[in-house]
């Protein structure tokens, strides 16, 4: 690896008088790659050339249009479909938001998603039950493993008034790969739109095929933050929940941030080429932590497949252990990763996925290795573990008997 | 299936049965299960104990505890602002309660 492909905001020292540590390194790439070198050579050209409203009819507006063309024709390609069923949003989230409040309602209007969706989803179902009448979302269940159950997906989208179903390609905290072309047939069978949130696996894993509505976001494959994707395949049973606009297809109000669509483009061409040689060297060095982890740490557990799962990202649960303390004593050693425990400051509760999955919620890390990660990163990470995780729990006083 | 609609292997009340009871109103994860796993730990097997929790991922992590420890799980009681686990320690047949 290059040192133009590290990013300096990962580098460096803490503090001012504290002794030089070794570079940082960060096992967060799940909320966030940093940005790909293709990205951030196209960023800076397309704010000089692409900065105009491309709706307008002078050259410079016919020059920001020219680059988001050839931004929307460039994912429409990787994703398999036409470029004008290809939309941006300002977020994944966002898209995903927007996909969801588009199926279109019937006398009742029941929304079916897994149980471990992102957040994203389960908030847009919840809102659209409330927003129609008859409508209750429908959670389906997943095994162990964080895998949805088809038999039980393929009940719920035969259920009266399914206006929609909305599965994961991956699951974005566990790693596990669901069987979205399965779930797309039966949809297509019951005659329900299938959304596919890609958010977790573009640019990591073959796009999915089948589906209605794709939604995916761009700060996930290495593009900059502000970019989702909502793609809609003509003939499907969508309309858009937003006032009239004629940008975007009038999927998505407003003017698109060119640049960035430009620059997520970019990186999701250059990660799409580069995507065998990654996912190879990333699957490898998850395997190492996988088998590593419970040899090095007592008391601990692996989750989701071991084998059919996102190449970047795995789990773990620590016995007795705070998953906060946890994180932050990996953060002063110099490690970032993320936690799904419920004793971490942003949640109440634990997360979603862990409790839909039957798995030990506390002690939570969360592992995702960026495109760049080498050997050494994970070879310090799991020299630090160990210390880490018996810091905590004698704090705890939980290795006192 | 979630841990409230497990089925109880006992006729009597938790209470009652429960060789030991801990109280962990009030305690955050993984306080709750700390406790529990020190008072299996000096327990004798097939202990029957019982924990008192208001946090929310003992509904999660008592079941998961079970299985990491190869204790039973024996269902719960939702008592309104708290919940009463009930597990069997590994290793008797029989609580020596």
């Amino acid at each position: 690896m290059s040192e133009a492909e590290r990013s300096p905001a990962i580098e460096g020292r803490i503090g001012p008088h504290s002794t030089p540590l070794p570079a940082r390194v960060f096992l967060d790439s799940a909320s966030g790659q940093p940005l790909h070198p293709a990205a951030l050579a196209a960023l800076t050209t397309a704010y000089a050339d692409g900065w105009a409203d491309p709706r307008g009819l002078p050259y410079q507006n016919r020059r920001s249009a020219i680059l988001l063309d050839a931004a929307r024709e460039s994912i429409a390609v990787i994703l398999g479909v036409r470029a004008d069923e290809v939309s941006f949003a300002s977020s994944g989230t966002a898209a995903v938001h927007l996909g969801v409040a588009g199926f279109v309602p019937g006398t009742r209007s029941t929304v079916v998603t897994s149980a471990v969706e992102h957040s994203s989803v389960l908030a847009a179902s919840r809102l659209y039950a409330a927003n129609h009448p008859n409508s209750t979302p429908t959670l389906v269940a997943v095994d162990s493993l964080g895998r949805v159950a088809l038999d039980e997906f393929d009940l719920a989208v035969t259920g009266r008034g399914v206006v929609g179903a909305c599965l994961q390609s991956a699951n974005h905290e566990v790693g596990t790969v669901q069987p979205t072309d399965a779930a797309a047939e039966l949809c297509a069978r019951a005659g329900v739109p299938l959304l596919v949130d890609a958010s977790a696996s573009l640019g990591s894993l073959a796009t999915p095929q089948q589906w209605s509505i794709l939604a995916a976001s761009a700060h996930k494959w290495g593009g900059p933050a502000g970019v989702g994707v909502l793609a809609v395949r003509r003939g499907s049973k969508w309309r858009a929940s937003t006032p009239d606009d004629e940008r975007e297809s009038g999927r998505v109000p407003g003017f698109p941030n060119v640049p960035a669509i430009v620059a997520a483009a970019a990186s999701l061409e250059a990660v799409v080429a580069e995507r065998a040689a990654t996912r190879g060297r990333l699957s490898a060095l998850v395997d190492v932590i996988r088998r590593r982890v419970p040899e090095l740490v007592p008391d601990v557990v692996v989750l989701g497949d071991p084998v059919d799962r996102l190449p970047h990202i795995v789990t773990f649960s620590c016995l007795y252990v705070d998953g906060e303390a946890l994180l932050l004593e990996l953060d002063r050693l110099g490690v970032a990763v993320s936690s799904g425990s419920a004793c971490t400051a942003s949640a109440q509760t634990p997360s979603h996925v862990l409790a839909a999955m039957g798995a030990l919620t506390h002690g939570n890390v969360r592992v995702s290795l960026p495109s760049t990660c080498t050997e050494g990163d994970v070879d310090r990470f799991l020299a630090v573990l160990p210390g880490a995780v018996a810091t905590v729990r004698d704090h705890l006083g939980a290795r006192a008997w | 299936m979630t841990p409230e609609s497990s089925a109880s292997e006992s006729s009597a009340s938790a209470t009652s049965d429960a060789g030991i009871e801990l109280d962990e109103r009030g305690r955050l994860c993984p306080l709750p299960i700390i406790a529990l796993g020190k008072a299996a730990a000096s327990a004798s097997g097939g202990t029957i104990i019982g924990v008192l929790s208001d946090d929310a991922a003992a509904r999660y992590d008592v079941p998961a505890w079970c299985s990491m420890r190869g204790a039973t799980f024996l269902g719960s009681t939702n008592h309104g602002d708290y919940v009463e686990y009930r597990i069997r320690t590994a290793g008797g047949n029989r609580a020596h309660d």
